[in-house]
């Protein structure tokens, strides 16, 4: 998808206790998401990582374009042999969410808060 | 150029579209929830105009019909138009790789949605959301 938004392309990605956190700002977009993966995937061939939460909860909407990118990058993650979950979706996101009937989505592994799937992510190691 | 009108080539003016619309809902009463439906409705609507057809405009309107007031969302594109609408209206129908949710989602979203198509001249597709209902 074509976009302007590089100056939004910025991407920060922490690292707290073996886990990487990828707090997300902006739209899900193309361009975006094709940095995002690449970033990931070289911070992911560390031994030591043992996942990645991507956090979402400043985010509002998320469309059918949105969710693929999302579950493209959680498989990306999956591949490399860490796990890969989601944190923070508002209520009315998941809302929207179940308005999008598919099967895909019950693979998302998801938890209400950044704190909660830092806890998860820790009690696999 | 109308006021409500918004151009869309790029992931920004939809985003921009996406923004106004969810600030229409909230002046206009609608809950948070619903508020979130209709950024929604308005993001896919608009996404799918650059996906399929590169650029075309999005239209919002307060609107009020029988004594019920909602909010009209028109986006228009001069692309390919819908082959199959009985098709592209079913989950995970796609036609370019995508999930294929969208359509069917917002279909099950909106209170009301009409598509006019004709292949290869374009595509409008107008939903509704009515206020408490």
């Amino acid at each position: 998808m074509k976009s302007n938004n590089s100056e939004f392309d910025h991407i920060d990605i922490f690292e707290i206790k073996n886990c990487l956190i990828i707090p997300i700002q902006v739209d899900l977009y193309d361009s975006f998401m094709f940095k995002l993966r690449k970033t990931i995937l070289k911070r992911l061939s560390k031994a030591t990582i043992i996942g990645v939460v991507i956090d979402l909860s400043p985010i509002k909407i998320v469309d059918s374009f949105n969710l693929k990118s999302l579950l493209d990058l959680c498989q990306t993650i999956e591949l490399m042999g860490k796990k890969a979950v989601i944190s923070g979706f508002r209520p009315s996101v998941a809302a929207v969410l179940s308005e999008f009937q598919d099967v895909k989505l019950t693979k998302l592994l998801t938890f209400i808060d950044l704190q909660l799937a830092l806890n998860y992510l820790q009690s696999l190691n | 150029m109308e006021k409500n009108t918004y151009n869309i080539s790029n992931t920004l003016e939809v985003a921009k579209a996406v923004l106004e619309a969810s600030k229409l809902a909230k002046e206009m009463g609608f809950s948070r929830g619903q508020q979130s439906i209709i950024g929604t409705i308005v993001s896919e609507l608009g996404k799918n105009i650059i996906f399929h057809a590169v650029k075309g405009y999005i239209q919002l309107h307060c609107i009020t019909k029988e004594n019920k007031k909602g909010i009209q969302i028109i986006a228009s594109d001069a692309g390919p138009g819908i082959e199959d609408i009985g098709k592209a209206m079913q989950d995970n129908f796609s036609t370019k790789g995508t999930l294929g949710l969208g359509l069917a989602a917002i279909k099950r979203m909106s209170d009301e949605l009409n598509i006019e198509t004709k292949v290869r001249q374009g595509t409008t597709i107008t939903a509704y959301k009515w206020l408490n209902s």
